[in-house]
């Protein structure tokens, strides 16, 4: 076995050259540190084009069922003017319309297709919050949580720590499982939970 | 030889904690110079231009199928009311859709209430707590919800005005917010109408809002309430298609 035998000032030497070796490490890492933060801070002036695409597909898919709403409500409007139009007929339109606000305020039990989540664990109120509203930007059409429907103006947070969860939601039950359960959906991103798709779920009125 | 010694010398009488100050500084510089290097265009800059031009035009085009919806709308509520007069039978269905219209956030409302204003930090620190964030007006709305409001909207930069109802979702796609899939971005003025003393004083304790005063004292994010005691919240002209849900 070779050992190495250092005089005094080797030793010292070496000592000194450790220690600066040490801290040019601790340098280097402090200062990529930093520079991830900063490049981290300046993410909202960086231009980037999967976002962008992400916004762009959005937005398009947005206008086009704008589109079609708006040729609905042509056809609607076509009709009421149309002076010939009977009691029958305006009870029609009236019926379409008081069954689809009906369902946005949660007048009346609502049955559909959809999915079914089951959580077997306790989520805090910033998941349930987040997970509602990606559900409702897959297009959720009407959601119950524990039994409890959820309208415009339910506080999501009041589900927070409870001990597992069954979240009914009415919608294309292909578009949402997908978007639920898909690697880097909302199951990825938010909570862990299972999903099942079902034809014909019910979920109760609003109290 | 000397000079070797004068050097050795000055090496090992230096503290250690001398060393340890070059070391740092030596190795700050190199990670600093290392990261530093300009970086080269990899993408053709044609495909980001074509980007901006599209998401523009669809932004554009949203604006212009919203206010031809709004219109539209308000053309069938005249008419609507203007049949009910006429034909007295279907007064009862009128007044109840147009009530239901008006609890699912299809009516422009105003009342007493509270103004909240969310900003990024004025401090130009490029932080990600100094930003107002999607989660902050998920939170600010469930929150809002919970103290007894009535009507919310959301007001953005360039006066895009969105009420929040059931299908909305707020969203953060890179360095944009997407409100019921509309454009927006700071400063937000959220609309809310209710009780305004309850109002006041829930979103002024700042337990309530933790996460949010935390980043307002350390980090300069912009939020506080307004004068305005008369509030106006617009009614929503965004999707409402429902093709799956049914009344039992």
């Amino acid at each position: 076995m070779i050992m190495l035998k250092f005089n005094k000032y080797t030793k010292m030497i070496l000592s000194k050259a450790v220690v600066i070796a040490v801290f040019m490490l601790v340098g280097m890492l402090a200062a990529n540190q930093y520079t991830l933060y900063k490049k981290l801070g300046f993410m909202k002036s960086i231009s980037d084009p999967n976002g962008q695409a992400l916004r762009i597909s959005q937005i398009y898919s947005s206008d086009e069922e704008l589109k079609h709403q708006l040729d609905d409500l042509k056809q609607k409007r076509d009709e009421l003017n149309d002076s010939a139009i009977n009691n029958a007929d305006l009870e029609k339109i009236l019926s379409a319309d008081e069954q689809k606000y009906s369902i946005l305020t949660g007048k009346g039990v609502v049955k559909g297709e959809g999915i079914r989540i089951e959580i077997n664990h306790t989520l805090v109120k910033t998941q349930l919050v987040d997970f509602v509203n990606a559900l409702k930007n897959i297009g959720a059409e009407a959601i119950s949580i524990n039994e409890v429907r959820i309208i415009n103006g339910t506080p999501i947070a009041q589900f927070e720590n409870q001990p597992k969860y069954e979240i009914k939601v009415l919608g294309s039950k292909d578009t949402l499982y997908d978007a639920t359960v898909r690697q880097g959906g909302a199951f990825d991103l938010i909570v862990n939970g299972s999903a099942e798709k079902v034809n014909n779920l019910v979920l109760p009125e609003a109290k | 030889m000397n000079l070797i010694n004068k050097i050795k010398n000055f090496v090992v009488n230096q503290s250690s904690i001398f060393w340890a100050v070059i070391g740092l500084v030596v190795g700050m510089i190199i990670a600093i110079e290392y990261s530093s290097r300009i970086p080269r265009i990899i993408n053709p800059v044609i495909s980001n231009i074509a980007l901006d031009e599209m998401e523009a035009k669809l932004v554009n085009e949203q604006a212009a199928l919203k206010e031809q919806q709004e219109a539209l709308d308000s053309e069938i509520t005249d008419l609507q009311s203007k049949l009910k007069n006429k034909q007295s039978g279907l007064t009862t269905s009128v007044n109840e859709v147009e009530s239901l219209k008006e609890q699912a956030g299809l009516t422009a409302r105003a009342g007493e209430g509270i103004e909240i204003i969310l900003d990024d930090s004025d401090k130009n620190d490029e932080n990600a707590n100094a930003i107002a964030h999607a989660s902050d007006l998920r939170d600010l709305i469930d929150f809002l919800w919970s103290r007894g409001a009535q009507a919310i909207s959301i007001e953005a930069s360039g006066g895009v005005e969105e009420r929040v109802i059931f299908p909305t979702s707020i969203d953060c796609i890179v360095n944009t917010v997407l409100i019921n899939n509309t454009k927006s971005s700071p400063p937000f003025k959220v609309k809310v109408i209710g009780n305004r003393d309850a109002l006041l004083a829930a979103v002024n304790d700042h337990n309530n809002l933790k996460t949010i005063y935390d980043r307002v004292e350390n980090s300069g994010l912009i939020f506080f309430i307004t004068e305005n005691t008369q509030i106006n919240v617009a009614k929503y002209s965004g999707n409402l298609t429902l093709d799956h849900a049914k009344i039992q």
